[in-house]
């Protein structure tokens, strides 16, 4: 295959087989649907995630169960002054009854090494392309629009994108691949909103560049 | 009762009842189904498992239909 007539990229039709691969073997094999800023929101938010993946193991314990509900109940009871007969008080709690499966969580290192391994992935992509390179400086295109604020614009465009996407409760990969793969309203809108403004914008940059 | 009139109460008990882990907990001891008496097959949608599911979030486990989070695990 002449990649020199791809401009150095792979087919895009190889690219839509690996996403797709991706994407639902990322459900089937996790149970979870695939969304990239998720994943960076967990990591962020990586504490409070450590803390609740400690909580779910803890629940599966039933004397820990038993007594964390019974000093919570009281508590909220006697917040909401509502009295709790003392029969009731001293009567035994019975053995925990086993509820619904919790649904499975991806550990954060398994998300952390999904990150990693997009960068790699596409390192690698490039490189068997023959065309991996690595710059410092702005692309031209961009060092002539934005001038010496150039990296300052990229920073700025990376927080736009992450306010975006966690407002809209996902990116291309939570709604473009995971919510339009299962048509869902909300995805289907989004997707078409992101790319749409993407397009315009690029026709409007293509004025102005040229 | 608020100044809208009375608030209606939804008459079915939570769809999420049987899939939420701590429904069927509510029952280990008859002071526990406070739970269930006032959010559950109450007013559910008072229940911040039910609040936060609703907006497409994960909902922890030990979030109690109050708000609160349990402490299971040792500290």
């Amino acid at each position: 295959m002449n990649l020199e007539v791809l401009n150095g990229r792979w087919p895009f039709w190889l690219g839509a087989v690996a996403l797709a691969v991706t994407a639902v073997g990322y459900a089937a094999t996790l149970g979870r649907l695939l969304g990239v800023s998720g994943i960076y929101e967990r990591l962020v938010h990586a504490r409070a995630e450590l803390a609740t993946e400690r909580e779910e193991r803890a629940f599966l314990d039933r004397v820990a169960l038993e007594e964390a509900l019974r000093r919570e109940t009281l508590a909220e009871m006697e917040k909401q002054g509502v009295q709790v007969p003392p029969e009731e008080m001293a009567a035994p709690v019975s053995t925990a009854v086993a509820g619904p499966a919790i649904a499975p969580r991806v550990p954060l290192w398994g998300q952390l090494v999904f990150l990693v391994m997009m960068f790699v992935g596409g390192a690698l992509a490039k490189a068997l392309a023959g065309g991996l390179t690595f710059q410092s400086q702005p692309d031209p295109a961009h060092a002539h629009l934005f001038g010496r604020a150039a990296p300052l614009a990229l920073l700025f465009g990376g927080v736009l994108v992450g306010f975006g996407t966690r407002m809209a409760g996902g990116c291309t990969s939570g709604h473009g691949l995971s919510g339009c793969g299962r048509l869902q309203p909300g995805s289907l809108l989004a997707t078409a909103c992101f790319f749409g403004s993407g397009v315009a914008l690029s026709m409007v940059l293509a004025r102005v560049l040229a | 009762m608020s100044a809208d009139g009375p608030k209606k109460m939804p008459s079915q008990p939570c769809p999420h009842s049987t899939s939420c882990p701590l429904y069927p907990q509510f029952t280990m001891a008859s002071f526990l189904r406070y739970w269930r008496t006032s959010y559950c097959d109450a007013d559910y949608t008072r229940c911040a498992r039910f609040r936060l599911s609703q907006e497409g979030k994960p909902v922890p486990v030990n979030l109690l239909p109050s708000g609160n989070l349990m402490k299971l695990s040792p500290k």
